[in-house]
């Protein structure tokens, strides 16, 4: 059978066009159109970026009757280390109020506190030290952020943190045959993880990860968050 | 007829398609890769700048090498000490410029593993040479892209 007419109108034509133009304006305008559909995203990603600033620019706080260090690895500087620490001192864990990695300025420094993207190698073994722990494991979440209160609903994010050097492989501690730093769970597949990635010198190390400048030891803290 | 009008749809339809395409955010780089990279570029200045007994620093010791006669590559040095990282494996790569900010002018020495994107990312550093009675100011600019 023949057709006597188009199959489509250049009225419904000229209507598609306009329509094509209206939602490609709307797409280019306004580029955060989508953004509150993907509040997890972005969410994660803040904590994951606040999380590797506070361990890589901060030295941490340890607080008792009053009195405030960031040395939290060692508040009394008698060079003990983690588990003599909790051993000897009953409010040892509750007195660390947050965790950072920072060492802590030489007085010659012209930094009031912390050297920034300069890890401790002590603070690097104390945050090792309490994750292997697993009795109060539970607490670092708190000391590290990543448990948090929205609307008075307690907020948990998972967190996998590790030095690994620039090949991508875990910086070993040789001497306690274990990785020098790697804490948290594994990272699952198919799940929304956000992972930030920061190049740090460690301070007192040899032969650990590759020298920058004039940085003995330089590699990569990875800091992976999810919920 | 009918088929000048299927004609005219035709070219009217793919009109609008293209001018969507075109006008669509080309977005090459999201956010949390800008992100990444300007924490990669503010590291790696904080690491070559990081301060000695004599508050001097390696990148102060490169730029006065640079500038004072010697016949030191300040910004091929400090690209040299970005391959050591192996971010360019991953794609990361950047360029170094070395401006004089004092009474000499803007006097640049630049060093590049090739063209920055349009969405590289530039974080800079302000060294100060200090060589008696002088004092000069540089800042280091270092530009990083995903290629």
């Amino acid at each position: 059978m023949q057709m006597e007419k188009g199959q489509m109108s250049v009225d419904f034509m000229i209507a598609t066009t306009v329509l094509i133009f209206g939602i490609s304006l709307i797409i280019t305008q306004i580029p955060m159109l989508f953004a509150p559909l993907l509040t997890i995203s972005t969410d994660i990603h803040a904590v994951a970026y606040r999380t590797s600033m506070i361990l890589v620019e901060d030295a941490g706080i340890y607080c008792e009757n009053g009195s405030i260090t960031s040395a939290w690895e060692d508040p009394e500087k008698n060079a003990w280390n983690f588990s003599q620490y909790l051993r000897n001192r009953r409010n040892y864990l509750s007195n660390v109020r947050r965790i950072g990695l920072a060492m802590n300025a030489p007085v010659w420094s012209s930094h009031e506190d912390t050297v920034p993207n300069n890890l401790s190698m002590r603070k690097i073994q104390a945050l090792q030290d309490w994750w292997d722990d697993s009795a109060n494991r539970s607490m670092l979440w708190e000391k590290l952020g990543l448990l948090v209160s929205y609307n008075g609903d307690p907020v948990n994010y998972s967190f996998n943190i590790s030095l690994k050097s620039f090949n991508n492989m875990l910086i070993w501690n040789h001497s306690a045959g274990k990785p020098l730093l790697q804490i948290g769970h594994p990272i699952p597949t198919g799940a929304t993880v956000e992972r930030i990635e920061r190049i740090v010198a460690i301070d007192d190390c040899r032969n650990l990860g590759m020298g920058i400048g004039d940085n003995e030891c330089c590699g990569i803290l990875e800091v992976c968050i999810w919920k | 007829m009918h088929t000048v009008e299927a004609l005219l749809a035709l070219i009217i339809l793919i009109g609008a398609v293209a001018y969507a395409s075109q006008t669509a955010p080309k977005q090459i780089c999201t956010g949390e890769e800008r992100t990444q990279l300007y924490l990669y570029g503010r590291d790696f200045l904080n690491i070559l700048d990081m301060e000695h007994g004599d508050h001097t620093s390696w990148l102060y010791h490169q730029i006065n090498g640079t500038v004072n006669g010697s016949r030191w590559n300040a910004a091929e040095n400090i690209i040299n000490e970005w391959n050591k990282t192996s971010l360019p494996s991953k794609g990361v790569f950047c360029k170094v410029e070395i401006m004089n900010l004092t009474e000499k002018g803007i006097n640049v020495v630049n060093f590049s593993a090739g063209e920055p994107s349009e969405d590289a990312v530039t974080i800079s550093k302000i060294v100060t040479i200090v060589n008696p009675p002088y004092v000069e100011i540089y800042e280091v600019r270092l530009t990083l892209w995903y290629a």
